[in-house]
């Protein structure tokens, strides 16, 4: 089992409040495709994952963070 | 909600009154023999095109009555069609579930016309198996939307 987290919403507040609706506008999504993405019920793709960092200027591992689990 | 969900929404409730109607009007017409002796399947194949029209007009209507009433009660004028790729997966997910269904009830249906089951009421279960394979697709594609994907 892997966990995939992100830090969107403290980069969102960083950038000066920057709204759910105006990155998802920024990178060619839907506002509830990137609301999904914040709460983590929904890991984007490689290339939209690419973006969303490019749009804060944040290299990939900035924005989302990989965990793996080992299985017990 | 997305336009993509509210569309999910809309086809679950007018397909629930297109397939209501269609069930209604060959059910009543199957048993009152209207679709027997050999011109029978024409006439059904006739009746059925009529339907799928009326269904069409139902679900646009529908669409654009949702979309209306939608805007008006929360306020959220975007109505772009814009499906991103999270829509698309979804609605890969709600293809296999339609996939799944009518895959096993035209198997059904086969197995109800091998054994002896009348033509009309054949061509019926076909219908009734798109119409719930349609179902299925459209409530996994509004659960995924809900419970995350």
């Amino acid at each position: 089992m892997t966990v995939i987290t992100n830090t969107i919403r403290r980069l969102r507040f960083d950038a000066g409040e920057m709204t759910q609706k105006d990155l998802a506008e920024a990178v060619g999504v839907t506002r509830q495709t990137l609301m999904a993405i914040e709460n983590g019920k929904y890991f984007p793709s490689l290339a939209l994952a690419f973006l969303i960092a490019h749009h804060f200027g944040k290299p990939l591992e900035e924005v989302f963070q990989f965990t793996p689990k080992d299985k017990p | 909600m997305s336009f993509e969900e509210r569309n999910a929404v809309v086809a679950i409730l007018s397909s629930i009154i297109a397939w209501g109607l269609m069930i209604a009007v060959l059910g009543q017409n199957t048993y009152a023999g209207g679709y027997d002796g050999a011109a029978g399947a024409q006439a059904w194949a006739r009746t059925v095109l009529w339907l799928i029209l009326i269904s069409i007009a139902i679900m646009i209507a529908a669409t654009i009555l949702f979309n209306i009433g939608y805007a008006l009660l929360t306020g959220d004028r975007n109505l772009s069609a814009h499906a991103d790729e999270r829509d698309k997966g979804i609605a890969l997910r709600g293809m296999r579930a339609a996939q799944v269904v009518m895959g096993a009830g035209i198997v059904l249906a086969i197995v109800y016309l091998a054994f002896g089951g009348a033509l009309v009421m054949f061509l019926n279960l076909l219908l009734a198996v798109c119409a719930l394979g349609n179902l299925a697709s459209e409530v996994v594609k509004l659960y995924h939307y809900r419970r995350g994907f």
